[in-house]
């Protein structure tokens, strides 16, 4: 899925700086977002569709 | 809900209108008649498929919203987006993959209820309290 691009590639030099920060704690806890690469965190929303098909008889328009 | 089986509707002559005009509807329905006795009980497609709301971003995100859409509404509405039921979205660096089994649990167990327990739902049209079931019919490939 997708392709390396010269972009990404840079980015992942920027990603080197960022760990070498972990090394020392001290600088860690100042974490400069520019230089650090974003990881999208896994989410997952649910909505139940028993609400959904309550709703849907309650509407004489939708029947 | 119930559009599919009303006497004004053309049907019975060999052409598909509807899925309820296919084997596959009829045969479920030849199998389990409690269920296709009201025609209110629900008939559900589930579909799934990976998109991306950011452009540029195509191999750090990726979003699966999983739909299901219902089958016993006429086929001009039932793709709408005022029908089509959102029911999961799962964002994260990477598509879930085959483990999208586990993500899918939740709904799993709502459709359980829906099919072993069944569900004390109000109808409006008729002022009246009824018992819903409701089964995943299909599931299409997206």
């Amino acid at each position: 899925m997708g392709t390396k691009s010269g972009k990404k590639r840079k980015k992942c030099g920027k990603k080197g700086d960022a760990t070498k920060n972990a090394e020392e704690p001290n600088i860690t806890l100042r974490i400069d977002d520019t230089n650090q690469r974003k990881i999208p965190a896994l989410v997952m929303w649910y909505l139940s569709p028993i609400d959904r098909l309550r709703r849907l008889f309650s509407n004489p328009k939708d029947l | 809900m119930q559009w599919w089986a009303l006497d004004g509707r053309k049907k019975g002559d060999g052409v598909l209108r509807h899925p309820s005009d296919a084997q596959q509807w009829k045969g479920f329905d030849a199998k389990y008649p409690e269920f296709g006795e009201d025609p209110r009980n629900v008939r559900f497609a589930l579909s799934t498929d990976g998109m991306n709301p950011f452009v540029d971003r195509t191999s750090t995100h990726s979003t699966w919203p999983v739909l299901l859409s219902i089958y016993n509404l006429p086929p001009w509405l039932f793709v709408k987006r005022k029908y089509l039921l959102l029911t999961m979205i799962i964002s994260g660096p990477k598509a879930p993959g085959i483990d999208i089994d586990v993500f899918i649990e939740p709904l799993m167990q709502d459709m359980e209820i829906l099919w072993k327990e069944r569900v004390e739902m109000w109808d409006e049209l008729v002022k009246s309290a009824f018992t819903l079931r409701a089964i995943i019919f299909v599931s299409v490939a997206l």
